[in-house]
């Protein structure tokens, strides 16, 4: 186990921050923290990197409990923080180069660790530059290289794609792909789902401080029932058509507005095929069709009775 | 020492253009006051043309005699009348421009663990003025010299060497552009360049060092938040050590300053400890300021500590209220240390007690701001 957090609980007067939090992390994991801002994220982050005390709990990294001064098992730990922490002063090269530094004392083969950073972040034409000079994007890049360019087993990320434009997060996600792919455990928080359902081969979803649903995306996805959902461009239904719509086997829900029909069906059960083949019997006219899968935000939606997030 | 390094390169970056600036300037308002000295001291400077006068209460004792006649030898003597009105009108007519006064029982005193002060005036600012006192305070330490030495006066080998240093005094006086005008300008006014350059390069790079979100990433790292404070805080030490370098090397190569003197030796740990209170100033500052207002602020402190602690103008000028104000000043004590020391007649503890208090509150002013930056930082702590 690479990460085992047992009943961690941390107060801020009357809030509870954390309440009884209990997580494990294994080797070789790309693990998502998913909850809406306030649901303890950060915090839980901050509890394991012993950057907050906590009021009561446990956790252990590498099979070793964690403590501010646990320096033989910080040196393994790679952060990545939401607020980006470079140094104005200094270039991409003499950012990765001094944080690097706090790991790495041997200079060659930290040096071999900085080209590694910037190539695998992609930023060699930039080195010479300045943080000031740099995009949002280009920025978020030179903060993951500061994060992981010292090599460690376990990295954290804590919303690394915050105000990231679509071209740069897609880079950045590849990049921890690849990060993982080369033997990094990995713990990512986010409150944007898609990224965590793209990358993450385990979830665990919080609110108010607790794990409301761990476990794969498909897993956390048959929790619920709300299984398919199929929209219809459709023009003129009467009555009599969504009366006989109604009757279809697993329907859960059927809504219809604006000559768009919207039917939710129950989990695992598909009944596109059935869809078309009435619409067509009917000679009904139509537009696009297309089918949705249901998303960790419609889970949290039927766990928690809340909407993981405001905006996308 | 990864913190130490980057205190260092942040330095480089951010503090070195105003250290330059303020050397650069420094430099050209020396080059330009010396200039002006120069040619004074090179047409009309001559240390046996000083108006001397001299008021002798002591007259049964060797010293005060043999002292009175070796100044009258080596200047020009003036008569006064012995009162505060005719003292006042002497110095203010040009009829005498150093006025001695040997209290009744100089002599038995200097030679007693209590010595009696000499007392005496001057017209402000006065580079002859300045000679003549050097030239009473080399006489006596020689006394001393010989009494400690062998515990037998012989004032006609005295006299004679004294007339030979004070050749020497007066060509080395004149060739370096008068002594007096450094004393008055360069060791008084380096207060101010000083601490301008400690207020503008000791916050700034601390405040980028202890952003949070630098704070934090580096607490997460393999090294503990006291090592890396105490980097820092090495750093600036070092910062301050190069800065007050940078201004005694400037004093040396410009005359300034000459090291040989134990006065100017005073003036020098004098400096070190403003230096050092000022680098716990900044300290403090750094935690509560930010990377944006530190320049202003850095220019309203340096200004505000100068001029309230008589740098740019004699503390005689600044009012009653504002001289009690000024005891938090750590420049005032400075200003003060080096009136102390260029008045200090011999270096026995009673001449130099009021040296030493001068000394001890800016240590105070050392430890005081460095406890509440202690305390600033456990509230912050606490708070995060």
């Amino acid at each position: 186990m690479i990460v085992e957090i047992k009943n961690l609980v941390k107060r801020y007067d009357d809030l509870i921050a954390l309440d009884h939090l209990n997580l494990e992390i294994k080797e070789g994991e790309i693990f998502g923290l998913l909850g809406p801002n306030g649901s303890g994220k950060s915090t839980a982050i901050n509890c394991i990197l012993s950057l907050l005390k906590y009021d009561k709990g446990e956790i252990n990294i590498f099979n070793k409990p964690m403590r501010p001064n646990s320096y033989d098992i910080k040196k393994d730990i790679g952060i990545v923080m939401q607020n980006v922490a470079v140094i104005d002063g200094l270039t991409v090269y003499e950012n990765i180069d001094y944080f690097c530094g706090l790991y790495v004392t041997d200079k060659e083969k930290r040096k071999k660790l900085i080209d590694e950073a910037i190539d695998f972040v992609g930023l060699n034409e930039f080195s010479k530059m300045k943080p000031k000079k740099l995009s949002g994007g280009l920025l978020r890049r030179l903060n993951i290289a500061c994060g992981i360019a010292h090599k460690p087993r376990l990295i954290m990320m804590d919303e690394p794609t915050v105000a990231v434009d679509p071209q740069s997060r897609n880079n950045i996600l590849d990049g921890i792909k690849k990060l993982n792919s080369e033997g990094a455990t990995i713990i990512y928080t986010s409150h944007y789902m898609e990224e965590v359902e793209q990358l993450c081969t385990k979830i665990a979803i919080l609110d108010n401080g607790r794990v409301i649903a761990l476990g794969t995306k498909e897993e956390l996805k048959s929790l619920i029932s709300t299984g398919e959902i199929i929209v219809v461009e459709a023009y003129n239904l009467t009555e009599m058509h969504l009366k006989d719509i109604r009757e279809f086997p697993h329907l859960m829900d059927i809504s219809y507005l604006n000559n768009k029909l919207t039917l939710r069906f129950k989990s695992d059960k598909s009944c596109l095929v059935n869809i078309i083949n009435y619409i067509e019997s009917k000679e009904i006219v139509y537009g696009k069709i297309y089918s949705e899968q249901p998303t960790l935000n419609d889970v949290f939606l039927q766990l928690t009775g809340k909407v993981l997030r405001n905006n996308v | 020492m990864q913190a130490f390094k980057l205190y260092i390169r942040l330095t480089i970056e951010h503090a070195l253009p105003t250290i330059l600036l303020y050397l650069g300037i420094f430099t050209a308002l020396i080059a330009i006051t010396s200039i002006g000295n120069s040619d004074k001291a090179t047409d009309s400077f001559d240390s046996k043309n000083v108006k001397t006068a001299i008021l002798n209460y002591d007259h049964s004792e060797n010293l005060s005699k043999e002292l009175e006649s070796f100044i009258n030898k080596n200047t020009r003597n003036v008569i006064i009348k012995d009162d505060d009105d005719s003292l006042k009108d002497a110095l203010f007519f040009g009829k005498a421009e150093f006025i001695l006064i040997i209290p009744n029982g100089f002599s038995e005193a200097f030679f007693s663990q209590s010595p009696i002060q000499l007392e005496h005036l001057q017209i402000p600012n006065s580079s002859s003025a300045g000679a003549v006192h050097l030239l009473i305070n080399n006489y006596l330490n020689t006394v001393q010299m010989y009494h400690k030495g062998t515990g037998n006066i012989n004032y006609e080998q005295i006299n004679l060497d004294m007339s030979q240093s004070v050749e020497t005094e007066i060509i080395s006086s004149i060739s370096d552009k008068d002594n007096n005008y450094v004393d008055q300008f360069f060791l008084i006014f380096l207060a101010y360049p000083l601490m301008s350059c400690l207020f503008f390069s000791l916050p700034i790079v601390n405040i980028i060092m202890n952003k949070d979100e630098i704070k934090r990433r580096n607490l997460c790292a393999p090294i503990s938040y006291t090592k890396y404070s105490l980097q820092i805080f090495l750093g600036n030490i070092l910062l301050t050590i190069i800065i007050l370098g940078f201004f005694v090397l400037l004093g040396v190569i410009t005359g300034g300053l000459n090291l040989t003197y134990i006065n100017h030796q005073l003036v020098l740990l004098n400096a070190l400890f403003l230096s050092f209170a000022i680098l716990a100033i900044s300290f403090f500052i750094s935690l509560l300021a930010t990377e944006t207002i530190i320049n202003p602020l850095a220019v309203t402190i340096s200004l505000a500590f100068s001029f309230l602690g008589g740098v740019f103008v004699p503390k005689s000028l600044l009012g009653e209220s504002v001289l009690k104000f000024s005891v938090i000043n750590p420049a005032y004590w400075y200003v003060k240390g080096v009136e102390t020391i260029m008045s200090i007649s011999d270096f026995s503890y009673n001449s130099m007690k009021t040296l030493y208090s001068s000394f001890l509150i800016q240590i105070l002013f050392v430890f005081t701001f460095l406890s509440m930056s202690l305390l600033v930082l456990k509230l912050k702590r606490q708070a995060e």
